[in-house]
């Protein structure tokens, strides 16, 4: 198979794109897509912090990569890992943040439940009795959002065209329609002071092309997924859209933009349903009176 | 001819495939999806029409990422 651009030697081919790109042309079109993409949507303003949501994962890692690349002329590019505590697993993609992090020069912050919390994820779900998927999810986006706030501007995530899609299609199946109308390039249609707003580059870029782009350019960050990771549902999407696009190649991304012409004719008459309070405990924003964080605090507390 | 695979780091094995085989022809027979994996043999990233050779050594890596 030869490169479209060159005819050399090709790494990857691309059906929706009806495409094939040798290394370096994949890595050039990959990069001027993701900044067509950052520039379009105007996610990325010049001066801004951004704070990269870093699991230590090919994805993140691969983000943080790209951003330190193309924007640390124009913006201050910032590291933000939450380690939750998940022994034998964590402390790998640490390591693999610190490696990383140091090699490109880019300031990484770890933030810890146990610090945080004074517990870990294996702790706390012992405690409370509950599968740790729950308190990780609610714990670890009160961290993000909150260090995001206090290092930077925006919080970029690393969510690509496969997360995004199969997002779409479970809150459909689900009928969740808040949760749905949320999904975008800047997640939220909520305004708050404490809301850090956040951005997902690598969006209508598929998964499959992030671990190309990660191995091109020496991020060897493969690892086996979290131990708890409770996702049978997004396994069953999962599997069926990719069965789905090896048959009709660019199903994915109509997902995705079919979902974008949609949302931004519903944004235009929305009202979100709950309202948008601050939590009385924390101050953090919160459709409840008391936010999830610190009504699991207070449970922990009692346990 | 017979390639060594290694998927997923979790095993490694031989595998039996027809003389002239290609990645795909692997693929299928360990029906996996090449839209969920990138395949390498010494590092180098194979596209699925790639001839594979007796004695090869090939890794299967999944794309997905889990957290």
């Amino acid at each position: 198979m030869r490169c479209s651009v060159c005819g050399k030697k090709a790494v990857i081919e691309i059906p929706y794109l009806k495409k094939r790109f040798c290394a370096k042309h994949f890595i050039q079109s990959f990069e001027r897509r993701v900044k067509n993409y950052i520039r379009k949507e105007n996610l990325i303003k010049k001066g801004e912090t951004i704070v990269v949501g870093n699991s230590g994962g090919k994805d993140s890692l691969s983000l943080l990569y790209f951003l330190k690349r193309h924007f640390s002329k124009t913006n201050k590019i910032v590291s933000l890992t939450i380690n939750e505590g998940i022994k034998g697993y964590r402390e790998y993609t640490i390591k693999l943040v610190k490696k990383y992090c140091e090699e490109w020069e880019i300031p990484y912050k770890i933030v810890s439940f146990k610090e945080e919390f004074g517990n870990s994820l294996d702790e706390i779900a012992k405690k409370l009795k509950v599968i740790p998927c729950t308190p990780c999810g609610v714990f670890r986006r009160y961290l993000l959002n909150l260090y995001s706030k206090k290092l930077g501007d925006k919080l970029a995530t690393a969510h690509n065209l496969d997360d995004e899609a199969q997002s779409v299609l479970m809150n459909v199946f689900q009928n969740d329609f808040n949760k749905f109308i949320r999904l975008g390039p800047i997640s939220g249609v909520r305004k708050h002071s404490q809301f850090a707003p956040r951005i997902k580059p690598f969006r209508l870029i598929s998964e499959k092309e992030v671990m190309v782009y990660a191995l091109l350019n020496n991020i060897e960050a493969m690892h086996n997924p979290c131990p708890y990771a409770e996702r049978a549902f997004r396994d069953v999407v999962k599997d069926n859209l990719n069965d789905y696009e090896l048959k009709h190649p660019g199903a994915k991304l109509n997902v995705v933009k079919n979902f974008d012409k949609l949302r931004k004719n519903i944004l235009k008459n929305y009202k979100e349903e709950k309202t948008f309070n601050t939590c009385k405990i924390c101050g953090q924003p919160t459709p409840f009176e008391i936010c999830s964080a610190c009504s699991l605090l207070e449970k922990l507390r009692h346990s | 001819m017979e390639v060594e695979v290694e998927y997923l780091f979790e095993w490694k094995k031989k595998v039996k495939l027809k003389e002239k085989a290609r990645v795909k022809d692997l693929l299928e027979k360990l029906e996996i999806n090449p839209e969920t994996v990138v395949v390498r043999r010494e590092k180098n990233i194979l596209t699925s029409d790639e001839l594979l050779k007796d004695g090869d050594k090939v890794q299967i890596i999944s794309v997905v990422s889990g957290g």
